[in-house]
């Protein structure tokens, strides 16, 4: 951590910043790591300088700047392409929300059979009985003669 | 869905109370708050002299990014355009020129991540002009192949450190008025800058143009 430190402290100073101007260059006179660290930030903006070139748009240019921007002012603005894609993610995000709100509050009530109310059979001579065990289940009990299938 | 157009400014529409053409010197001398004004209040003359003042300034920054002059010239007129629909945004808390560059920066990135810029060739440079301190052919060969090779490693450094090297090198900004352009801390400025200038110095070693200390 403290290696990165100074070489910002470095790289600020030789930015001019007021600051840190005076920490730089006691670090860079001291130390050989920081001095080269200097000289590489001093190559890189000499680099920089070497191909510097100012470009402007001069006052015989600046009537056509200028009337491309009037131009572009009077333009009729386009629809923002993301308001079509938002609308589509918040529809989207309804229809999830309505979903989820169906499975987790509940749709129909859920089928409770808890009560027996008939019993019958259609098979000839058998008699369809039923009870209530002490834990809630419900038995039905089909009793049919003994050599019938 | 029909979108309302902008109000258009023209010159038989200045207010008669704000920047009346009687006195075109009192647009050139007014300060940019009041240019703000004027022009927040549909006064073209006002508006065409922020241009004029800052168009260089915008001009230059879209250049560094995108080394084409015809690109950073359509980039600025879209900085002006969007300057002046933001206009009754602008709160002033920062310089008028600091907000321009702002969303200047904010363009060019824009630009560079639907474009995905990619370095011109050295054919396609433009050439630049040898320093008249350089008198020696292979010095000035030297040095434009340096820059020529810093250029390639800005273009391919990621948008915010770009920004900030831009803004720093090329535009010669200080930490606070970056921060205010990148709309962050003076401190995220300082780490941006460290880590774009430790990304280029790899990217020149690699290239052979620099030498690994």
């Amino acid at each position: 951590m403290a290696w990165i430190t100074w070489k910002r402290v470095i790289e600020a100073g030789l930015d001019g910043e007021p600051e840190y101007v005076e920490r730089a260059k006691a670090l860079v006179a001291f130390h050989p790591e920081c001095a080269a660290h200097n000289r590489r930030l001093v190559a890189l903006r000499a680099g920089v300088a070497a191909v510097a070139r100012e470009e402007t748009i001069g006052d015989a240019q600046f009537p056509a700047f200028m009337a491309g921007v009037w131009e572009g002012i009077e333009a009729p603005q386009r629809s923002r392409p993301g308001f079509w894609a938002a609308f589509s993610l918040v529809a989207a995000a309804l229809v999830a929300a309505t979903a989820m709100g169906y499975i987790l509050l509940g749709g129909p009530e859920p089928v409770n059979a808890t009560e027996v109310e008939y019993v019958g059979t259609d098979l000839e001579d058998a008699t369809v009985d039923w009870y209530n065990s002490s834990n809630g289940v419900v038995t039905i009990q089909v009793n049919m003669q003994d050599d019938d299938l | 869905m029909d979108v309302p157009r902008e109000p258009v400014l023209r010159y038989d529409s200045v207010p008669m109370d704000k920047g009346r053409l009687e006195n075109p010197g009192e647009v050139r001398s007014a300060e940019d708050a009041t240019l703000v004004e004027w022009a927040n209040a549909g006064n073209a003359p006002a508006f065409e002299e922020l241009v004029r003042r800052y168009r260089n300034e915008v001009f230059a920054l879209s250049y560094h990014f995108v080394r084409q002059r015809d690109t950073a010239w359509d980039i600025s007129q879209e900085v002006f355009i969007k300057a002046y629909r933001s206009l009754r945004w602008f709160r002033g808390d920062a310089g008028f020129k600091t907000w321009l560059m702002r969303i200047a920066a904010n363009q060019c990135k824009d630009h560079l991540k639907k474009r995905r810029l990619k370095t011109a060739s050295l054919d396609e440079r433009i050439q630049t002009e040898m320093p008249s301190s350089i008198e020696r052919p292979d010095e000035a060969l030297e040095a434009r192949e340096l820059g020529q090779a810093i250029e390639r490693a800005v273009a391919a450094l990621p948008a915010k450190h770009q920004v900030a090297f831009v803004l720093r090198e090329y535009e010669g900004l200080s930490y606070d008025e970056m921060a205010r352009v990148m709309q962050c801390s003076p401190g995220t400025v300082m780490s941006r800058l460290h880590h774009a200038r430790k990304k280029l110095q790899h990217a020149l070693v690699s290239m052979g143009v620099m030498e690994d200390v």
